[in-house]
């Protein structure tokens, strides 16, 4: 008896441990690290940057100089506040991605806000969170960190966002095509979040067939193309008593309306997040209904 | 013949289980109020490794002690079984989380491994014990 009693109590404290470990492994614990490849943080595009920038006509919500027009509106549907960005571009370079401490890595993050400002952004969303997984294609900016696939929820379909460097955007699916492949074919971006909200026009999710994450309300964050180089980002609110969320349909409606024939669900929830001009536009939710910005990996936004 | 003593201290350990089913019953429901809407069938299910391998188990190890002296090597075999039980719920407990959170860890997998190893040990360390004891013809309570 007295033996159980101590096997008891020596395994229980095993037990609570190991259970720590593997939280702070899952959730805390950076690894993995590879520093960015950031092609577009030279000086030269810096400086030309600081000085488009200088020239640009910016307002409270809309940018414009002689390469990027950005347009952001605010909408009320569904009980809930969604800010659309709408975005013209003269090449698709200024569209990049951002990551948290300009590193990949697992469990490696920072503010949205954070990683615009270091990133020299104009306006950014946050991204697919891929340092939440260990695996999922990630590749940012035409650097290929990771190319291993993922088998998704109930369907076993990964659909990812493909934006090729002439700034086209497609909806594929993980399990379909490799991750070399896609770059080989111009990829410059992949993004493993989804599921894809539209593609060819039609919209690819539906009230029904989508379940869980999809049914519920929530915070969402999506992009979209009306035409190669002509884009939407979209983010709503949710979880406040001033915004109930959107569900993956009306997420898909919404980005539908705005004329994107390709559109994609990125990281929301507590992720979702739009920055402009230093400023964050909408009411991210962390930690329950507490307005205030989650950590992320990684970011995609519009800048020189 | 056994007492109500004995029959007691045998079922013991179904109603320890109980508790526990009952625990983890609560921690998941709670658990996905606050999942905004994310379910995942192992934080759902969570109180069936309890129930199933731990109260319905306990109980017919139970009536088999009973009826049988199987000896201080099935009390070593239910201490490995229940701490493999008791890492299959904790495994189970951790997957949930990290689905509803929308990650996951290798180490998990580990832990679910060490704990079927660790059930399927005991459960058959315990069987070999019943067994040998049935076949020197005694039995515990007369």
């Amino acid at each position: 008896m007295y033996l159980k009693k101590i096997w008891a109590v020596i395994y229980a404290v095993i037990l609570v441990l190991v259970s720590v470990f593997v939280l702070l492994d899952a959730f805390v614990i950076p690894k993995d690290r590879i520093k960015a490849e950031t092609p577009s943080q030279s000086d030269e595009i810096t400086n030309e940057s600081i000085e488009a920038k200088a020239e640009a006509v910016i307002t409270g919500n809309s940018y414009q100089d002689d390469k990027i027009s950005i347009t952001i509106s605010e909408l009320r549907e569904y009980d809930t506040n969604i800010y659309v960005a709408d975005i013209q571009l003269a090449d698709a370079s200024y569209l990049r991605a951002g990551l948290a401490d300009g590193t990949f890595g697992r469990n490696v993050t920072e503010v949205t806000s954070q990683i615009a400002q270091d990133s020299n952004a104009i306006l950014a969303i946050n991204g697919d969170f891929y340092g939440f997984r260990n695996k999922g294609y990630v590749m940012r900016n035409g650097y290929l960190y990771r190319e291993t696939a993922q088998q998704s929820n109930k369907s076993g379909r990964q659909e990812d966002l493909v934006i090729y460097e002439d700034g086209s955007m497609d909806v594929i699916e993980e399990n379909t095509v490799s991750a070399q492949t896609l770059k080989d074919n111009g990829a410059s971006q992949i993004y493993s979040f989804g599921p894809g909200l539209i593609k060819d026009g039609t919209i690819t999710v539906n009230e029904n067939s989508e379940v869980e994450q999809s049914m519920q309300s929530n915070p969402r964050t999506a992009i979209g193309m009306i035409t190669p180089l002509h884009y939407i980002m979209a983010v709503s609110d949710g979880r406040t008593d001033a915004s109930t969320g959107l569900t993956m349909y009306q997420l898909a409606g919404v980005m539908k309306d705005m004329g994107c024939v390709t559109a994609y669900n990125l990281d929301g929830g507590g992720s979702s997040t739009m920055w402009f001009n230093g400023e964050v536009v909408n009411q991210p939710t962390s930690y329950g209904s507490k307005i205030s910005e989650r950590a992320v990996s990684d970011i995609v936004y519009i800048g020189r | 013949m056994y007492t109500s003593e004995d029959s007691k201290k045998i079922m013991m350990p179904a109603a320890i289980y109980a508790g526990v089913t009952l625990f983890c019953a609560v921690f998941s429901i709670i658990y996905n109020i606050f999942a905004h809407g994310v379910h995942s069938p192992y934080m759902t299910w969570l109180f069936v490794w309890p129930l199933v391998l731990g109260v319905a188990v306990e109980i017919v190890a139970g009536i088999i002690r009973q009826k049988t002296d199987a000896g201080r090597v099935a009390d070593i075999a239910e201490y490995i079984y229940n701490s493999g039980v008791a890492a299959l719920t904790v495994s189970s407990m951790l997957r949930g989380i990290m689905d509803i959170a929308g990650t996951g860890s290798v180490y998990q997998v580990w832990m679910l491994y060490a704990g079927t190893v660790m059930a399927a040990a005991g459960a058959v360390i315990f069987a070999v014990a019943v067994l040998a004891g049935k076949s020197n013809g005694s039995r515990k309570y007369n």
